[in-house]
């Protein structure tokens, strides 16, 4: 058994001549997936141009980018530093109740940024909660929440489980003899962490990264409630002065560009990516003995699962038992809601997993700069906020979305099809990143040899390759499923009329100041997109 | 700086002029033609409603709605009319609501319910998205009717020309400044601007009648916020403009900079700053705080008013029928019901907001009647063109 890391070969990434059908699918996808934003160049180019001049070099523009670039190096870094050592902390210790852990942290995914930032505003904000508990112990003032480093905090802190949740697929898949190999060798658990594991991880970890930095510059609502002055604010500003959509989409051409550049940064910083090894052996099983550390180790779980999940949950509950409102009939709760939400997602991430499939195949398997502009395509909808992909197909499905078929018309706009598109749009990459970690994970000498064996192509893909890439697709096609659940804008803009899920009713509740009437579908939120979870780390767990 | 402590006093108004000229002008028409509701009124009124562009010689005079087949309907009147005396609503009417679901949806129910033949589609979103929509959408719009939170976001749709006119009758009925002088869109609540503060830090007659003594009061220096992502915010500035001058207007946007004002987004977000303490004052539009008082009513907040400055702005949410509809008839039949006895006596008896029509009675002490309020004449067609406000805005560092 060879236990090495192969890094000499990357000529069997390339070496097969180019397969035609799988670059012609693949750039359909990246097409489908850009084809939206060619509204935001028709609509920009009718700006006056005087006026978007004068907007681009006020000072201030200088001051929102550069806010912009601090929110999202500060998110990535922070949801790093939360997320890799909770990784580690979950797959490689004895951690008693590991399932449980590995839940409550992956959980804030599911929780939507305005009501996470919604709690910590009511809880930290000055004569909020925590103000009121601390006074009696004479602390009369709390640095204040509000600003760009609030809004920093509270992303990370519902942001980094996409570097958790990758990252932990990453470990759980990595073959650990390795690892053993370098104990035995004598490094300390430390060094053999920097030396083996963590590069390793690193495509994990980068994958995981991206996600959380093209969150950070399209988040719209935690910046809003704390104040920060950041781009997605400009956008929704600008949304909202009357004047239709032309400078919103002028503002939101300058995200794609900062996001292009994001892009090209990572593609360059990810480097040699040549993880797998031509072991098939995963190790011993050899966990990290935490002994009394284990305390403090489930401390910092219960607490992070306090402040991010718990936390929310009580507040609009308590908000629940004072209110006194009588509201309308259509705010009791009623399980449609939680059918509609599940239904779409799933709809939502199947679609997504499936799209990805080629993408990210090509992009990890052929070493071709067409695949990784394809694949890095997909990405650029990620960053941009949902309320103008969801105007793009606005326009595009009321006046292009009607077929005719005969004697009978069909017509997509305010119809599921073109929501799950929408979804699909923004939350693809989380699939495509997550598959195309999972390819590079499998050596592709195991395709060589079935394909010596008499396989077709697609016969190695699907009884070889598809096996073992499959709990990456999984936990891709879980991110696209709990995000789903989550989306808000796009959600208002394109469903059915009367068409309602748990988030159109959080939103209706909130936006009506009935906060209370909000925690009963957002707890549900957190109870179904926690069980999704459980489903999820089954299949993942060995 | 001591200012007079006398606070805002409630006044009896000159508004009660154009009320009662309002009142007596077409006070004949109603009564008399209660008629009996055919049933197959609705959409079957072929030509009388539907020129789009020109309203005024549709036959829809003082004199009732003459039906092809010769039924007739009182018309809306300033004094009220009774939903059984309007046409009756037959088919489907798909409405575009920047109105909350909360605060709108029990009536626009209430008129579904009392039609067998009558469906609602409503869709719910902000007012500006739905204008964002409206307009990508084009003449493919599924939507009927827009009804909107301020006046503001209509004026702009009338100005992409996407609103069809209304009836004569209402728009005798509803005031002109309450309206669109074309008579493409009408008001049918009101609400107005107000001091929102906790009462645990300021008692009111403390606070300034004066909207603008606020910006340069050292005692509110940290400790005054208001909502600057809403069109009705856009509105605002825009009318301090209109009526004070952009220099003016510059100066005092910002002193309220250099004073601290905190800027919040969303529509309760200040209320609940204010109810929270976390500052004592607030400019907000009154039925807000109205409903953070209704929902939490040991919440330490409540709310004054300005004399007769714009800090007691009235302005509308309104409605619409949109050029690509083709429910004209339905769509404005269904405008009629808002303005009618029923719609009116909702909005002031539900919502806290005020009538536009005066034969409404307030029964209620949770708000002030609106005759108790010294707000300014404003004519609210000359918030049409927002642009100006966004610039000026943008310009102090607000947005």
């Amino acid at each position: 058994m060879s236990e090495q890391t192969e890094t000499e070969s990357p000529g069997s990434r390339t070496g097969d001549a180019r397969p035609l059908g799988l670059t012609l699918l693949s750039g359909a996808v990246a097409a489908a997936m850009v084809f939206p934003l060619t509204w935001l160049v028709f609509r920009a180019s009718s700006v006056d141009f005087d006026r978007a001049y004068g907007i681009v070099v006020r000072p201030r523009t200088a001051e929102i980018l550069g806010n912009s670039l601090l929110l999202m190096v500060g998110v990535t870094v922070l949801s790093l530093c939360i997320a890799v050592p909770l990784a580690v902390l979950t797959v490689r210790t004895d951690i008693p109740y590991r399932r449980f852990w590995t839940i409550v942290i992956a959980l804030p995914l599911a929780i939507p940024s305005y009501i996470g930032a919604f709690a910590f505003v009511s809880a930290f904000r000055p004569k909020g909660i925590v103000q009121g508990w601390l006074e009696p112990v004479g602390v009369t003032e709390l640095p204040s929440i509000y600003g760009l480093h609030g809004a920093t905090v509270i992303i990370a802190l519902y942001t980094y489980p996409y570097i958790y949740i990758t990252t932990r697929a990453a470990l759980l898949r990595m073959d650990t003899s390795l690892v053993d190999a370098a104990r035995t060798l004598n490094h300390d658990r430390l060094g053999t962490f920097y030396r083996v594991t963590l590069p390793q991880i690193r495509p994990a970890i980068a994958a995981g990264g991206l996600l959380v930095a093209l969150y950070a510059v399209s988040d719209f609502g935690t910046p809003a409630f704390l104040q920060a002055d950041v781009y997605t604010r400009q956008i929704f500003l600008e949304h909202r002065s009357l004047g239709g959509a032309d400078y919103a989409a002028f503002l939101s051409l300058q995200l794609v560009v900062v996001t292009a550049f994001v892009l090209a940064v990572e593609s360059r910083v990810r480097g040699d990516e040549t993880i797998h090894t031509d072991s098939a052996g995963s190790g011993s099983d050899d966990r990290i003995r935490l002994g009394w550390t284990k305390y403090p180790a489930m401390g910092v779980c219960a607490l992070l699962g306090f402040a991010t999940l718990v936390m929310p949950v009580i507040i609009y509950l308590s908000w629940l038992a004072t209110s006194q409102t009588d509201v309308p009939e259509s705010f009791q709760f009623s399980w449609v809601f939680v059918w509609n939400s599940v239904y779409v997602a799933g709809f939502a991430a199947v679609c997504a997993a499936l799209l990805a499939l080629p993408v990210a195949y090509l992009a990890a398997r052929h070493d071709s700069l067409t695949g990784h502009l394809f694949e890095r395509a997909t990405y650029i909808g990620f960053a941009i906020p949902g309320i103008v992909i969801g105007l793009a197909l606005v326009y595009f499905g009321a006046n292009y979305g009607s077929f005719d078929f005969g004697p009978v018309t069909v017509g997509v706009y305010q119809s599921i099809p073109i929501l799950v598109f929408a979804y699909v749009v923004r939350f693809i990459p989380q699939s495509v990143g997550s598959t195309r970690t999972a390819v590079l994970q499998v050596n592709p000498k195991l395709d060589e040899a079935a394909r010596t064996l008499g396989y077709g192509r697609l016969e190695t893909f699907r009884n070889v390759t598809f096996p073992l890439i499959a709990p990456g697709v999984v936990a891709g096609a879980a991110l696209v499923f709990l995000t789903t659940m989550k989306e808000l804008p796009a959600t208002l803009l394109l469903r059915p009329t009367g068409f309602e899920t748990l988030v159109t009713r959080i939103w209706a509740a909130e936006s009506a100041g009935l906060y209370g009437y909000a925690a009963i579908p957002a707890l549900i939120l957190i109870v179904v997109s926690g069980l999704s979870l459980v489903i999820i780390l089954r299949q993942e767990d060995i | 700086m001591e200012r007079d402590n006398d606070g805002p006093i409630p006044v009896r108004l000159p508004i009660d002029r154009r009320r009662f000229l309002a009142a007596t002008g077409t006070a004949i028409g109603a009564a008399g033609f209660a008629g009996c509701l055919s049933d197959d009124d609705g959409d079957g009124d072929g030509d009388d409603g539907n020129g789009d562009g020109g309203n005024g010689d549709d036959g829809n005079g003082a004199d009732g709605n003459g039906d092809s087949d010769g039924t007739e309907y009182a018309d809306i009147t300033p004094e009220g009319t009774s939903w059984e005396d309007l046409p009756d609503l037959e088919g489907s009417l798909t409405i575009y609501s920047g109105r909350k679901e909360s605060q709108i949806e029990p009536v626009l129910r209430d008129i579904e319910e009392y039609y067998d033949g009558l469906e609602l589609d409503i869709r719910f979103d902000d007012n500006e998205t739905h204008l964002s929509t409206i307009l990508e959408e084009g003449q493919n719009s599924p939507a009927d009717i827009f009804y909107t939170q301020d006046s503001g976001t209509l004026g702009a749709l009338a100005r992409e020309g996407r609103t069809s006119s209304l009836p004569d009758d209402v728009i005798e009925t509803v005031p002109e400044s309450w309206r669109d002088t074309d008579g493409t869109w009408t008001g049918v609540s009101g609400r107005v601007r107000c001091i929102a503060y906790n009462t645990d830090t300021w008692d009111p007659e403390d606070l300034p009648d004066d909207i603008f003594a606020y910006a340069d009061d050292e005692r509110f220096e940290d400790d005054m916020g208001w909502r600057v992502d809403s069109g009705s915010y856009l509105s605002w500035v825009r009318a301090l403009m209109i009526e004070h001058g952009e220099e003016f207007t510059r100066e005092y946007l910002t002193d309220m900079e250099d004073a601290g004002v905190t800027h919040y987004e969303g529509g309760s977000t200040t209320p609940n700053a204010i109810a929270a303490g976390e500052v004592g004052v607030g400019f907000v539009n009154h039925y807000y705080v109205g409903r953070v008082m209704d929902d939490q009513p040991d919440a330490p907040i409540n709310v004054t008013y300005t004399d007769g400055d714009l800090g007691s702005l009235f302005n509308v949410s309104g409605t619409a029928v949109l050029d690509s509809s083709d429910e004209q008839e339905l769509a404005r039949n269904f405008i009629r019901h808002l303005l009618g006895s029923e719609g009116q006596q909702f909005f002031v008896e539900t919502n806290r907001e005020y009538a536009v029509i005066p034969g409404v009675e307030y029964d209620h002490e949770d708000v002030p009647q609106l005759e108790e309020i010294n707000y300014p004449e404003f004519d609210l067609n000359q918030l049409a063109d927002i642009e100006p406000a966004v610039d000026l805005l943008r310009e102090v560092g607000i947005r």
